[in-house]
């Protein structure tokens, strides 16, 4: 594995964020009665913010829904070309990537989906900076030490502010996120709504979102919390649905290895 | 499009706090002389499958949903917005949209119907044991629409 990897440390990166992109094309595809003229996000509604007469038209080019709609299916068929190797990694490519995935979220206003849509950003760059660096080590490095930086940084300060609270601390908030949950997830908050099985959750969930940057320090260690943290968005995948944190981060975790070494 | 521009300085803050958080209820008639029916919630949670794994398309649907309102709610509580103002953003619209698109592919009306939406905030507390409570107070009350 380590040789694998240190062939080129960004191989994988690439890989599993241009699967986590074509994974979220088939869903928006899926969902798009709601961006629709008449679905939720309608362009003659969302049209009324854009108040330049010149902004209005290049923004109703790109976003009216059909001609949204090729952009996220061309955005997918881009990622199936670098996941497949239909061509080699450009440049071009990953700046198409990165601006449709902006586009994206001025169409929506903002994050589709949180954080992970920050992440996905930062891998972009990430794979768009060593894409421009010519096979050359040195940005390549950089690239993986972006990546790394914030994948260690994502753990790290959502495990203080939790810290911080002292509901965290002694367990009593983690039974009330069950409620902001797309599921039924009664049978599981009422076993969290047992204090000692709480405090005890709350406080391996904190340490270890503290403690992750520690991954860095050694490929084993590295392992370790890839694996844990693999566990961690497995788990808020079933409890919550939160199935695009679990391909996004999961596409950092080769470059994290990279720097463990 | 302030928002897009934090995308490139996130605050890695996820589930620390868990304060208030939106509700959005609808109730429907069908003709002005009736009776409204009960308020309802939105949406209800979904069945989990492991397909869910890869594809979540109704999943992240719903959570993009739950995070507009959560949005829309801070901005019109921190703005302290007259009704009228409200009424006229497009953040407004978005949530008008929400119920109506609920209503077509849920309800899939066969003849005309009026609705009216609102907007709870549900405030949940922890009381360090595990008695842990919340409350409801409404926030928006939208005016009868008709579909």
């Amino acid at each position: 594995m380590t040789t694998f990897l240190i062939i080129s440390p960004l191989f994988w990166v690439e890989k599993l964020a241009t699967f986590a992109l074509l994974l979220q094309t088939v869903e928006f595809v899926i969902v798009r009665k709601s961006y629709a003229d008449s679905g939720i996000w309608s362009w003659p509604h969302l049209v009324q913010e854009y108040r330049h007469p010149l902004l209005r038209k290049i923004a109703t080019c790109l976003f009216s829904y059909r001609n949204f709609l090729v952009v996220i299916i061309v955005r997918g068929l881009v990622a199936a070309v670098l996941l497949f190797n239909i061509i080699p990694s450009s440049p071009i490519l990953f700046a198409f990537l990165l601006l449709t995935t902006l586009a994206i979220m001025v169409r929506w206003r903002g994050p589709f989906n949180g954080g992970s849509d920050s992440m996905f950003v930062i891998l972009l760059t990430a794979l768009l900076i060593n894409s421009l660096g010519n096979a050359s080590d040195t940005v390549t490095i950089a690239a993986a030490w972006y990546i790394t930086f914030h994948t260690c940084s994502s753990y790290f300060l959502a495990g203080v502010a939790k810290l911080k609270n002292p509901h965290w601390r002694n367990g009593s908030l983690l039974p009330l996120l069950f409620d902001t949950s797309i599921y039924d997830v009664k049978s599981i908050q009422k076993t969290m709504l047992n204090p000692m099985i709480s405090t005890i959750v709350s406080w391996v969930i904190v340490l270890f979102e503290v403690s992750f940057p520690l991954a860095i320090l050694k490929p084993q260690i590295a392992t370790f919390y890839i694996a844990t943290g693999m566990l961690f968005h497995l788990s808020n995948i079933y409890l919550f649905g939160l199935s695009r944190f679990f391909w996004v981060w999961v596409a950092t975790y080769p470059a994290l290895y990279y720097c463990s070494q | 499009m302030r928002s897009v521009f934090k995308i490139f300085f996130p605050s890695w803050k996820f589930f620390d706090q868990l304060g208030s958080s939106p509700q959005l209820l609808f109730r429907i008639k069908s003709t002005v002389d009736d009776q409204f029916d009960e308020w309802k919630n939105l949406t209800t949670p979904l069945p989990r499958r492991l397909s869910l794994f890869f594809i979540n398309a109704d999943g992240n649907l719903k959570m993009a949903c739950d995070n507009h309102l959560h949005r829309t709610m801070i901005q019109v509580s921190q703005l302290n917005l007259d009704a009228e103002i409200v009424e006229a953003s497009v953040d407004y619209h978005i949530i008008k949209n929400m119920v109506e698109f609920h209503l077509k592919e849920v309800l899939k009306p066969s003849a005309p119907m009026l609705y009216q939406f609102k907007i709870n905030i549900v405030n949940r507390s922890s009381s360090g044991d595990s008695s842990n409570e919340s409350s409801q107070n409404d926030f928006l009350t939208s005016r009868v629409y008709s579909l």
